[in-house]
């Protein structure tokens, strides 16, 4: 295994940073900053061409959060602000001249002019924000102190790897797949980010350094004016050793792509369904992820704070989040807000128990602070917002959850699911459903199908929860349209009642 | 300055590539990591054959309104570099990432201009084009740039896709009107934005929205409110740089809103769900909650809604773009929704419906529409993703598009699609894509037949076709028959959907309904759950379109669209 290091650019603006903080301490209430450092990789192979880039998530900069009198403003650049003797921008020269020892004088003396110039700007900046008279005023923000550090580690760093053999594999994934009669067209595509946080206040210093993957093989299966599409994706915590994952896919996506051409359309009605992890973990997402963010019971748009501590589920649901616990790619040390990641017991046997929070709605409605606030980049707002969530194992077989179905579906490869915090509605689209008839596959496959319901009523009929456990965290998280934040979910299978079209 | 330090960088690495250094791609201060084996030992360094830079400078402030009083105030500065490396090489078909395309040319582009170069695999030498795009950061010291660029070169050096061409500088034929924006103060423009939004029935021009019908008069009690609104206005200059002399900037502004808005539920109909007589329902007095200290906090300290029970309220989310300060359309798209929230506090369950005409209107109109111009894109038939073929008819059904009767009393309606590069209110419009490709508004789809690919200017040349250009925005006319015509006979229409989502590849459509209008030939029910779904491959051919049309988030295009076949699944069984 190796382990990453931190950001070079991070550890060099540090002290700047630091001295940056101690120079607004006085002015504020409250103040801290965020730094990002985030690099990444993105290779594409479709048909025809091959291509190079970088995913959305790579982003260098900072963001000042403020706090006076209750009011809370926040100031995101992606260049500290100062102009000294000619220097414009943080040039990384400068950082550099300020590691020098405390003993260099003249690089001291440069370093406190810096400081003090971006400090003066970033004041100014902050304090125009806080004129705003419809400012909120929320509780004191804690600074509680605590230096910590991580490094997250891998198996194949694929910032040393050659470009063209991951290349290569991703062309042979595709061409592998690719049969020129009935799937006329794959795409294969690796990314990976580096992550690097720093996060510095009065009292607190805290630095992390990971690497999270994912890829993915998707297929195009066409007969006549019919295209289905399917897909298989990996992901972690890891580096390019997800890829082995995908090659050992093909013949099971090949042969589900061929299956998905003669698909039938979806009979409207309610059935048992049996739910692949992904499948489920997505439930667990839509229903009581996005369900107990903590900043929808801020605005009162979660039914569920009138549902804290009774039943929304059977005895067999039980469900977690939290960036602890579990390794996948929603797993850190801390979130945006410089809080200490947890692990949640959202549903315990079937019992509501908990929330979600960012700092700001935890203050203002007296709540654990989980480690929950988490942006899409520097330069966007922090929302209570999922990491890892999932459903806790069962004692079923998967094989006694088929056995037992007397007409239902077997409903796998996830699409999109989305949330209805204050009325409780839910949707989840996958591509696949395998018919099941007394407790048998019947060989009839349907394709797209739109499961909905009201949340308590899927929760309430879940009768069997599988001894499996897989977490996928492939793709991403919204909020609303926007606000993207890397999430896995997953568990077990969970069989379930849901209407289905 | 860092545009200047980006170009040294190119021409460090160009220098060196002349005097046959070793391509040393993971040197620098970048990371500290193990350089490549392949890379220190290769004989010939790379050099970069064409490059393109894209600089983009933003300024932007964002209020997040809970009622009306601000959560959070921000402002953000930024700047980002975003640089596009091209390597070519010739005549190495054996390299392991060569790129073949499983079609052949003549398949690809039956109606290729004569003058057009295809991708022939006869013809000897060829060329190939490899490309890499990275990130520049303006903390990113000269050395740094050379690294990053470095390690860009050699993953492009990687790729060999057919060469192409940069587009050169020309003369532009559009030019995008000034927005309305750079005339207000920062103050001003939030103001007007603000003043539109939360007072829209002062500004909207427009009757109220359809299908609304008279009979459902809105609820005394309903108090339709805004429960949080976010709101940012943004200004960026952006700057695109080639190899070949391009240098053009333009200046982009945003605004953009999501809110979510609220309104009471009648006290007998407390939600959608069918089960709403379990013990478990939810209490009408948060007081009475085992969580008392929760609920106590949430009375006493979030601004929150002034309904006194939270929870048998509806809401209806949306969201909106703008490059103008229009308070008329922000009106309109806030107001319509504050009618509807109403109208989802009366929803009753949604039954299951066959044999009767879906109805899709606003942003799902838009997306079946966008799913033609997606198609005819280059990039998506040289990929075979787009079903569409040049030439060919993308309505499905008899290639001779003429409107005939067919058996079964169908009518096709053939589709007409225009590609604009500039679209009035709309952040997207501009006078070239993003390879500096001019654009000019131009006709794609024709009397049902895609008669011009648009996209972008490699997957043009790699198909024979002429360049268009990548545009970002379409209109498509009104069809034949008015509003009230489409809804003259039983239908169902959604006006919104928890997430509508239509596969470009496979055209297959569903989602969750919200809320919806069922007509069944005498009145009109306000509806919610349940869910559509369909597939744009078996329903284009029948498909019709309103005579109305309005400016949506990328296009104009008809206000509502009719198919016919869709799968309806109740809210009950």
């Amino acid at each position: 295994m190796q382990k990453r290091s931190h950001s070079p650019f991070l550890l060099a603006a540090k002290p700047l940073l630091d001295q940056i903080i101690n120079l607004l301490e006085p002015h504020f209430d409250y103040i801290s900053v965020l730094a990002a450092d985030d690099r990444g990789l993105s290779y594409i192979a479709l048909p025809g061409e091959t291509r190079t880039y970088e995913p959305m998530w790579v982003q260098r900069g900072f963001v000042f959060q403020a706090q006076r009198d209750g009011k809370v403003v926040e100031y995101a650049c992606s260049t500290l602000p100062f102009d000294v003797s000619g220097i414009s921008g943080l040039a990384y020269e400068a950082i550099k001249s300020l590691s020098l020892s405390s003993a260099d004088s003249e690089a001291t003396s440069k370093a406190s002019s810096i400081a003090a110039s971006a400090a003066s700007i970033i004041q100014t900046r902050l304090e125009v924000l806080l004129t705003d008279p419809t400012l909120i005023e929320f509780p004191k923000i804690p600074d509680i102190p605590a230096t910590e550090e991580y490094c997250g580690e891998i198996q194949e760093d694929p910032f040393v790897a050659d470009p063209e053999s991951i290349l290569s594999r991703l062309v042979a994934l595709r061409e592998r797949l690719t049969d020129g009669k009935t799937v006329i067209m794959a795409q294969s595509r690796y990314e990976c980010v580096d992550v690097f946080r720093l996060f510095i206040s009065p009292k607190r210093s805290l630095v992390q350094s990971f690497l999270w993957s994912q890829a993915y093989l998707f297929g195009l299966a066409r007969r006549g004016e019919i295209g289905k599409m399917s897909y298989r994706p990996a992901s972690g915590r890891k580096g390019l050793e997800i890829l082995t994952d995908l090659e050992s896919s093909v013949p099971e996506l090949s042969k589900e792509l061929a299956d998905l051409l003669d698909a039938v359309p979806m009979e409207p009605g309610e059935y048992e369904v049996i739910l692949d992890p992904d499948m489920a973990g997505t439930l667990a997402h839509e229903a009581f992820g996005h369900g107990v963010e903590t900043d929808m019971f801020f605005k009162k748009r979660a039914r569920a704070v009138d549902y804290l501590d009774r039943r929304v589920g059977s005895e067999l649901v039980t469900m977690y989040d939290g960036a602890a616990g579990v390794d996948q790619t929603g797993s850190y040390l801390f979130d945006d807000e410089g809080v200490f990641s947890s692990k949640t017991c959202v549903i315990d046997k079937g019992i509501l128990k908990g929330g979600i929070s960012d700092t700001l709605s935890a203050l203002a409605l007296n709540l654990p602070l989980t480690g929950n606030g988490r942006r899409e980049a520097y330069s966007h707002k922090a929302y209570a917002r999922m990491t890892n969530t999932y459903f806790a194992p069962g004692i079923s077989t998967l094989e006694d959850m088929i056995a037992s179905i007397e007409h239902g579906w077997k409903l796998s490869q996830l699409d999109a699911g989305m949330e209805d915090p204050r009325n409780w509605g839910i949707q989840l689209i996958c591509m696949v459903g395998r018919e099941i008839k007394d407790g048998k596959f019947t060989g009839r496959v349907a394709s797209p199908i739109v499961c909905s319901g009201y949340v308590p009523d899927v929760l309430s009929s879940v009768s069997m929860v599988s001894n499996d456990f897989e977490l996928g965290g492939s793709g991403a998280c919204g909020k609303g349209h926007k606000e993207y934040a890397k999430v896995s979910s997953g568990g077990p299978y969970v069989k379930t009642r849901m209407r289905l079209g | 300055m860092m545009i200047d330090t980006i170009k040294k960088a190119i021409a460090i690495i160009n220098e060196s590539s002349s005097k046959n250094l070793p391509a040393t791609a993971r040197t620098g201060a970048a990371y500290a990591a193990t350089p490549s084996p392949l890379a220190s030992e290769s004989p010939v360094a790379q050099a970069i054959a064409d490059w393109r830079l894209v600089e983009r400078n933003i300024q932007r402030q964002e209020r997040y309104y809970i009622v009306d009083s601000a959560e959070q105030a921000r402002s953000i500065d930024e700047v980002v570099y975003s640089l596009t490396v091209y390597v070519d090489s010739i005549d190495d078909v054996s390299h392991p990432s060569f790129c073949s395309n499983e079609n052949t040319p003549d398949e690809a582009s039956a109606n290729s201009a004569p003058s057009s170069k295809k991708v022939d695999s006869s013809e000897a030498p060829r060329r190939f084009r490899g490309e890499a795009t990275i990130t520049i950061f303006p903390s990113f010291s000269l050395e740094e740039c050379v690294a990053k660029i470095r390690q860009a070169v050699f993953a492009a050096s990687k790729s060999h896709n057919p060469w192409f061409s940069l587009p050169a500088p020309s003369p532009l034929s559009v030019q995008v009107p000034i927005s309305g924006f750079e005339a207000l103060s920062f103050e001003d423009r939030v103001k007007s934005i603000r003043s539109a939004l939360y007072s829209p029935f002062e500004h909207m021009n427009q009757p109220k929205a359809m299908p609304i019908v008279d009979s459902l008069a809105m609820p005394k009690n309903a108090n339709p409110r805004i429960n949080s609104l976010e709101l940012f206005i943004s200004k960026e200059q952006r700057r695109l740089l080639n190899s070949q002399g391009i240098d053009y900037s333009r200046t982009i502004w945003r605004g953009y809103s999501e809110f979510v808005v609220e309104a009471d539920s009648p006290a007998d109909i407390a939600s959608n769900s069918p089960t709403d007589s379990s013990a478990d329902s939810p209490s009408n007095n948060p007081a009475d909650s085992p969580s008392n200290s929760l609920s106590k906090n949430l009375a006493d300290g979030s601004a929150g809604s002034s309904a006194d029970n939270p929870y048998s309220t509806v809401e209806l989310f949306d969201d909106i773009e703008f490059s103008e300060p229009d308070p008329a359309r922000l009106a309109q798209s806030i107001g319509n929704r504050l009618i509807q929230v109403s109208d989802r506090a009366l929803a009753k369950p949604m039954p299951k419906l066959s044999g009767i005409a879906l109805i899709l209107r606003g942003k799902e109109a838009e997306e079946i529409f966008s799913w033609f111009f997606e198609n005819s894109r280059t990039e998506a038939i040289y990929s075979k993703a787009s079903p569409f073929r040049p030439g060919a008819n993308v309505q499905g059904g008899n290639e001779n598009i003429e409107a005939e009767h067919k058996g079964d009393g169908a009518i096709i309606e053939p589709l007409d699609l225009w590609a604009e590069p500039v679209i009035s209110g709309l952040p997207a419009s501009a006078a070239f894509d993003s390879d500096g490709f001019p654009l000019e508004r131009t006709l794609v789809i024709e009397n049902g037949i895609l008669k011009t690919l648009i996209g972008s200017v490699r997957h043009a040349d790699w198909l024979g076709v002429p360049r268009k250009g990548a545009f970002l925005l379409f209109s498509v006319p009104g069809g034949s028959m008015s509003l009230e015509e489409i809804h003259s006979e039983p239908y169902l229409e959604p006006v919104m959907f928890s997430d509508f989502r239509l596969d470009s590849m496979t055209g297959d459509f569903g989602a969750e309904v919200r809320l919806a209008y069922y007509f069944d030939g005498k009145n009109v029910t306000p509806v919610t759950g349940g869910s559509i779904s369909g597939s744009m491959s078996t329903m284009r051919a029948t498909m019709r379109r309103s005579k109305e049309t309005t400016t949506m988030s990328r296009s104009v295009c008809p206000i509502a669209v009719m198919l016919q076949g869709a799968i309806i699944a109740g809210a009950r069984y």
